[in-house]
């Protein structure tokens, strides 16, 4: 044995002495895939290779920012823009030499990633920050009959559980609250609170610097935006003032004339020149301890802020115009919805913010500490050593348990609180039944395509669907966009529902191949559908919430639920709630 | 107090918007002595100083190799020099806008309020202390006089510990909805610490009383080394102790007695670590930041379980019981 190697034959016979022959040969043999190598990732893969596993596998699509290196410990200022999978697998390569990991930069929705993939895997373990790539490695590890090991973190809270198919509760067993999405019109004519106008913003940003999409919810203003940015010599600070003068006073101007839109309770928007806007240079009183970032600017500031960083696209990133999207860690771009939205604030008579707390809110960001990672990754192994130990057993009889981190008061004398792991939803439809109900507002308005892709894949969790009816396949993921090349193959993404025969009543089936997952749809027409909450036209009845008897069901169960089931469904909800703006 | 600079803002921002921009003025105005490069101690480290800390590591041992199997601010070069020298540029490291010194200086007993002296928190681990409680005692009766907080840290393999001492603390404002929001609503409230000293004395109440396992066994450590040596080999006659005082907890996940004495003396696995070295770091930021009620006063976790307990030791007196007006009346007319 070399000197270097000895440190590796010492560590390992600690947690020899501790663990026992068994499971630390259980340890050392497991093949284990991580997916995500940021906050919780990076404490877990420290863990992990510190405990003696050998053989690991991890997966991140994310570069490194600045605002990661007060919690993501393996990371340098040096290794900013890096992959993040790649420099954590190297970091923790230095403390055991021995261990071999494998990194992939890559987004674990691609179909490399897919059931062949997680297949080679003993266990998975999860370390990621948003429910779309939650609910997909749910899918994948249900379909390849892995083990999950599951986490969250959310400030000073967390949670950890384990899902294996048939025994235990999986991902989606419970209703997950979906990302909130906002009527059109209250985005396009009738803002009320900050987030409409920052919504707005930021797809004016990517209207005028990114590439076409119809999705763009200001789409039909494209004609006139890439008229003020075609002009010859464009000069950026001209463009600035011309859209300035276009969005915050001309249209405002024809706003305020819809008086049907305007009350005493909704007053008209105001126009905002820009010369006009330049003499408000008066600034509200904030308190001292703030950083410069959390106070309000003036609307002078703000409309100087909108030209500045419109002038900055062109004078610094003119061949990036038509390519770029907004980023919350992107200074020009941030600067751009910031002060857009403040405009249009003003013009609504919104109280205006600060940019510290416009990019919490545009960019959907999650305070986070190093410390609430480090417990949860502990947590996420503790749970995997027992993982490792269930065979033969099911994982409910075993000492798996979900626990919850407690912030900052103990729930009866623990702070970490381990709870029983729940058996599988029947109605769940993932795991379960897989059938869901959908309610569309409009079968002849709705187009296949829009229906895959807003319910099937937006709500439903799929990534590559493919729908059939009556035997046949109606939509498949291969076309997407309408042509001879989709026609050849008989298809017509371009129809709309009651076109391919379908009323209510009709059953769709859904299969997702790269997933492993299947759907049984209820449709029906539902012309009342409250656009306030379901601007896209459709509402899905599955699982936990699918229509009246499930509800009936739900309500059966949740009596016979004891007092501390419902104390843990209240911070699982506290947590999850947190969660849903996780979506970076 | 200085402003926070730019670059700070840029690395803390995650942070900031968890507590706020005052509680980070005081973390970066704080110094924590973390004595003991061991278990929990490790990755309060790394906690405290990403948070924008200053540290001072101390601890007059050497390299060995368990302990780079261990620690990973240690490299297999480093056998045989002192941990705290050699760790002190790698903490500093994952943190350049924070501070950290080291000190390997073996400690006196004599003077132990200059060696807390100047520090917000003193975070000690029962190893580098020799496993001796009394010295700890001690200690924590130094902070006290230096008005520093006072954390201990003991770990067993799959089990570990902390018991803090911040004495008469005032909290002073506490965060909204778990912490997730940097607002905060003013409502001062004073958390009375009992002195590590009055721990010591309350032993054979923990051992036998109603408390959790993991307190007993430690409880019963300490018991045991006012007759015993600090050794591994000792394992039979701790077991023989325990049964002595007729205290023989059962801890969930260990075999026996003897097993658990011996896990006393190799590391906690890392994630154990991991967990509870979190847990600890969220207290000293309490002490520090006055923010949020502390956890009173021993915190223990047991990975078999998943849980972590938190008690009060010895409990708090039980609150005057409020008489009745008449009775009170009755008193004085006795009179």
């Amino acid at each position: 044995m070399t000197a270097s190697e000895a440190p590796a034959a010492a560590g390992d016979a600690a947690v020899k002495t501790v663990l026992g022959e068994e499971r630390f040969a259980a340890v050392q043999q497991a093949k284990l895939l991580v997916v995500g190598a940021g906050g919780i990732g990076c404490e877990l893969l420290k863990n992990l290779v510190l405990t003696g596993f050998r053989d690991i596998e991890v997966v991140d699509l994310d570069t490194i920012d600045v605002s990661n290196l007060n919690r993501q410990f393996l990371f340098r200022r040096a290794h900013v823009d890096r992959p993040k999978s790649v420099v954590a697998a190297e970091a923790v390569k230095q403390f055991r030499p021995d261990a071999k990991i494998l990194s992939h930069h890559g987004n674990v929705k691609d179909s490399q990633f897919g059931l062949e993939f997680v297949s080679k895997f003993d266990v998975v373990v999860n370390a990621l920050d948003n429910l779309e790539a939650r609910r997909h490695v749910n899918r994948l590890c249900l379909a390849a009959e892995r083990p999950l090991l599951e986490a969250g973190s959310t400030g000073h809270l967390g949670q950890v559980t384990v899902i294996r198919k048939g025994e235990t509760e999986c991902f989606e067993c419970q209703a997950k609250p979906s990302q909130k999405v906002y009527p059109f019109c209250t985005i396009r004519s009738t803002p009320e609170k900050p987030v409409h106008c920052l919504t707005w913003a930021k797809n004016l940003f990517d209207l005028c610097f990114g590439p076409e999409d119809e999705s763009n919810l200001l789409a039909d203003l494209a004609a006139e935006m890439r008229q003020f940015q075609s002009q010859e010599a464009v000069d950026g600070e001209d463009v600035g003032k011309r859209i300035f003068k276009n969005l915050f006073e001309d249209d405002i101007k024809k706003q305020a004339r819809l008086e049907d839109l305007w009350s005493e309770a909704r007053p008209a928007p105001a126009p905002l020149g820009f010369e006009e806007a330049l003499t408000k240079a008066e600034r509200t009183a904030d308190a001292e301890d703030k950083l410069e970032t959390q106070k309000v600017p003036s609307v002078a500031q703000d409309a100087q802020g909108f030209v500045a960083s419109v002038a900055k696209m062109y004078s610094e990133r003119r061949e990036l115009i038509g390519q770029s999207s907004f980023s919350k860690d992107d200074p020009v771009s941030m600067d751009f919805v910031h002060c857009a939205a403040n405009l249009r604030m003003q013009n609504y008579r919104i109280a205006r913010l600060s940019r510290w707390d416009a990019q919490s809110i545009a960019g959907s960001i999650i305070p986070a500490v190093a410390s609430t990672n480090a417990i949860v990754a502990g947590l996420e192994v503790v749970q995997l050593l027992h993982v490792l130990q269930s065979k033969g057993k099911t994982m409910r009889d075993g000492r798996a348990r979900t626990v919850w981190v407690r912030y900052p008061e103990p729930s009866r004398k623990k702070i970490l609180q381990p709870s029983s792991l729940q058996a599988p939803n029947p109605d769940c439809f993932v795991c379960g039944s897989r059938t869901a109900r959908v309610a569309v507002k409009s079968l002849v308005d709705c187009k296949i395509a829009a229906f895959a892709k807003g319910c099937i894949q937006g709500q439903l969790g799929a990534v590559r669907p493919a729908l059939y009816a009556n035997g046949s396949c109606i939509f498949d993921p291969e076309y997407p966009e309408p042509g001879p090349d989709a026609e050849e193959e008989g298809l017509h993404p371009e129809w709309s529902l009651t076109e391919w025969g379908l009323g209510s009543g009709s059953l769709l089936q859904v299969e997702d191949e790269g997933q492993g997952w299947s759907i049984n749809l209820v449709l029906r027409e539902e012309p009342d559908l409250d656009e306030q909450h379901f601007p896209n036209g459709f509402k899905v009845e599955a699982g936990a919430g699918a229509g009246e008897e499930a509800a009936k069901d739900m309500a059966e169960k949740k009596r016979k639920a004891d007092a501390e089931a419902a104390e843990v469904n209240a911070a699982k909800k506290a947590t999850l709630d947190a969660n849903t703006v996780a979506v970076d | 107090m200085s402003a926070i600079t730019g670059d700070q803002v840029a690395v803390y921002d995650r942070q900031l918007r968890l507590w706020g921009v005052q509680a980070q003025q005081r973390l970066l105005n704080a110094k924590v002595l973390v004595w003991g490069l061991e278990g929990s101690n490790v990755e309060a480290c790394k906690n405290l100083v990403l948070a924008g800390v200053a540290l001072t590591l101390r601890d007059h041992r050497t390299v060995t190799a368990a302990d780079v199997g261990f620690n990973y601010f240690l490299r297999p070069e480093d056998m045989g020099k002192f941990r705290s020298e050699c760790a002190s540029p790698r903490v500093q490291e994952m943190n350049p806008l924070g501070s950290v010194a080291c000190s390997c200086n073996k400690p006196d007993r004599e003077n132990l309020q200059d060696l807390v002296k100047g520090f917000d928190v003193v975070i000690v681990g029962l190893g580098v202390l020799g496993y001796d409680f009394q010295l700890a005692a001690d200690v924590d009766a130094a902070c006290r006089c230096q008005n520093a907080g006072f954390m201990l840290t003991v770990a067993a393999g799959e089990l570990a510990f902390f018991f803090s001492d911040l004495q008469e603390h005032v909290m002073q404002e506490r965060s909204t909805q778990g912490g997730t929001e940097a607002g905060t609503e003013h409502k001062p409230e004073t958390f009375s610490f009992p002195s590590f000293s009055s721990w010591l004395s309350e032993l054979p109440q923990t051992a036998s009383g109603k408390t959790d396992a993991t307190f007993k066994l430690i409880a019963l450590f300490a018991s045991f080394r006012n007759s015993h040596k600090a050794a591994p080999s000792e394992a039979k006659s701790f077991a023989a102790h325990c049964k002595e005082v007729q205290c023989e907890p059962k801890v969930d996940g260990l075999d026996s007695l003897e097993q658990a004495f011996s896990h006393f003396f190799v590391e906690p696995l890392v994630h154990v670590a991991s967990v509870l070295g979190g847990l600890l770091t969220q207290e000293v930021i309490k002490a520090i930041t006055r923010k949020d009620p502390p956890l009173v006063n021993s915190v223990c976790f047991n990975a078999h379980t998943g849980a972590a307990l938190v008690e009060q030791i010895p409990a708090a007196p039980p609150a005057p019981k409020k008489r009745k007006v008449e009775e009170e009346v009755a008193d004085l007319l006795d009179d």
